[in-house]
């Protein structure tokens, strides 16, 4: 039956392309591939905002290339797949050597997430810190903390998480401290951390409760939806959990624990936790299904031997033996990347079962391992615009 | 109330006001439809107030479709299976000859309706629309106005400079126009 009172109908405007949303205007501007984005954003002033402001990836969602830097704060990058035409297109855009920052060729990288580099001018000014992206080739000076005693040089992680926000962290970890016992009847840990948010404009000291593990030191981290995980040897990934100001601690337990003789690395891909053990028997990749109930799955088995033989094939017989079975970083949810020992890098792909060489171009050998290696997933936002308009706007010229 | 064999009907009225009567099961493909008929608004006629009546006659030519496909998945030797690269070329088709504004009209139409495989189908053939073309080119054809000031959009070229050096693909296209 048709009701009686007649539905609103909507007036009749023609439809065009200003009558779709935000959301599908992002879905399809993030499937064009990197020219004809890069033309796109001439066409009006909502699509330069759209893509200016979006995370931009391929369709595959894989990374496009790897950051490896170390305490020094020398960095290298190389691109993942150097033939298709995405990559080429990236070649020409990048600029891995940041020579768009004014202090350049003083610059140190002290982290990275996602499309974001974290850089300091030189090592006498590792508080002053700059948070710039090599393909826009926009930088933001970051204000200088407010604790400039505490913490180490090197304890810090730059967190963003396009998909989740469009604002990033910096988070300093200053120091661990222990709470008096007998305010909660045991010993409880807290660690002392210095958040900037690129939202409030501000740094703000957070006092977080802590496992007993808590920890300043290095260690593999990486950023994923909107928490930082930490990877702890031999047995622990912290995770520190942003929730607008707060910020939740949670100790989550590895499904094999790394020993002396092991070697483990966290990486994400498609927004899950992926954890990768390797000693010399076997190696497998684990995959955290569920954070709340701290679900592992394992993804991949293979022996020791088996793998070998795979390097034989595909390295060259024993040439492989200089390869530092370390992996370093995921690429992609069953592609581990390790270093070798004259500075170049090998993919190892657990579906194909095969080794594949990458370059990376680092600025010497990479012999020993106390580095970090972040996947680069190129984005076109400009940190400088994200600070809020009362904020001074750094000299940019 | 007896089981009836016989199918449920359900009716949807475009925003011009065309009654369209399909079976439930066409219509359950869209996922804002299904939540309505779940919780049992079932008899009226459903007004779908974004969607005109040529576009929503598309929108269930696709869900009729994607019944046949599903209703008969469940049999072995499925004569209406397709592989990958047919239901590539079948998407292809069911896009061929869609101009700029009744695609847009399709997408508002999926989105509202929540049909995930029209909408994919649609944003892909936005972006083949989108590659390939020069910002006049892709102004014209989704009626687009620039605000920008010569000089704002100089200057965004100037940054991406490379993205519109003329290699052999597009100036074919610019040529050929």
């Amino acid at each position: 039956m048709i009701p009686s009172k007649r539905q609103a109908v909507l007036v009749n405007k023609p439809t065009d392309i200003s009558s779709l949303n935000d959301d599908l205007m992002v879905e399809i501007l993030g499937r064009l591939s990197l020219k004809p984005l890069y033309i796109s954003k001439c066409v009006s002033k909502r699509w330069y905002g759209l893509i200016a402001t979006s995370p931009l990836g391929k369709p595959t969602g894989k990374s496009a290339g790897l950051f490896v830097y170390d305490q020094t704060g020398k960095w290298g990058y190389s691109s993942v797949a150097p033939t298709d035409q995405f990559e080429e297109d990236l070649k020409k855009a990048l600029d891995v050597n940041l020579r768009f920052l004014p202090f350049s060729p003083n610059v140190m990288v002290m982290g990275g997430s996602k499309g974001l580099l974290l850089c300091v001018h030189g090592r006498d000014h590792w508080l002053n810190f700059y948070v710039c992206n090599p393909l826009t080739k926009k930088w933001l000076e970051v204000p200088m903390p407010n604790n400039v005693n505490g913490g180490l040089k090197h304890s810090v992680t730059l967190d963003f998480e396009p998909k989740v926000s469009p604002h990033f962290k910096i988070i300093r970890y200053l120091h661990k401290c222990s709470t008096d016992p007998r305010r909660y009847g045991r010993p409880v840990y807290s660690m002392e951390l210095e958040v900037f948010s690129s939202q409030t404009g501000r740094w703000i000291k957070n006092r977080v409760l802590h496992g007993p593990r808590a920890t300043c030191s290095i260690s593999q981290e990486i950023s994923l939806n909107g928490s930082v995980y930490k990877l702890v040897n031999p047995l622990y990934i912290i995770a520190y959990h942003f929730r607008g100001n707060s910020i939740r601690v949670e100790e989550i337990q590895l499904p094999t624990a790394v020993t002396r003789a092991s070697y483990g690395c966290i990486g994400e891909h498609g927004g899950r936790l992926y954890y990768s053990y390797w000693d010399h028997t076997v190696s497998i990749i684990w995959v955290l299904l569920d954070v709340r109930t701290r679900l592992w799955h394992m993804q991949h088995v293979m022996s020791f031997k088996s793998f070998s033989a795979v390097a034989d094939r595909d390295l060259g017989k024993d040439k492989w033996k200089t390869v530092m079975f370390h992996p370093v970083a995921f690429l992609s949810d069953n592609e581990i990347v390790f270093l070798e020992e004259s500075g170049g890098a090998v993919v190892y792909n657990c579906e194909e079962v095969r080794f594949r060489r990458m370059r990376i171009a680092m600025p010497y050998n990479v012999t020993e391992t106390r580095f970090k290696v972040f996947s680069f997933t190129p984005c076109l936002v400009d940190p400088a615009k994200l600070l809020r308009p009362n904020y001074r706007e750094p000299r940019q010229n | 109330m007896s089981e009836s064999t016989e199918k449920k009907m359900v009716r949807l009225r475009s925003s011009d006001g065309e009654v369209f009567e399909v079976e439930e099961s066409v219509a359950k493909v869209a996922k804002t439809l299904q939540d309505m008929l779940e919780e049992d608004c079932a008899d009226a006629v459903i007004p779908i107030t974004c969607v005109r009546a040529p576009i929503l006659t598309k929108v269930i030519d696709y869900c009729k479709d994607q019944v046949m496909i599903s209703s008969s998945s469940s049999t072995t030797n499925n004569p209406n299976e397709r592989t990958e690269q047919e239901r590539k070329a079948w998407g292809q088709k069911f896009m061929e000859g869609v101009d700029s504004s009744t695609l847009c009209e399709l997408l508002v139409a999926s989105n509202f309706l929540n049909i995930e495989g029209l909408l994919n189908l649609g944003v892909d053939k936005m972006v083949s629309m989108i590659q390939g073309k020069y910002p006049q080119e892709i102004r014209d054809m989704f009626n687009v106005v620039n605000d920008f000031t010569p000089e704002e959009e100089e200057e965004i070229r100037n940054q991406n400079a490379w993205a519109f050096e003329r290699d052999p693909y597009y100036k074919k296209r610019s040529s050929s126009k």
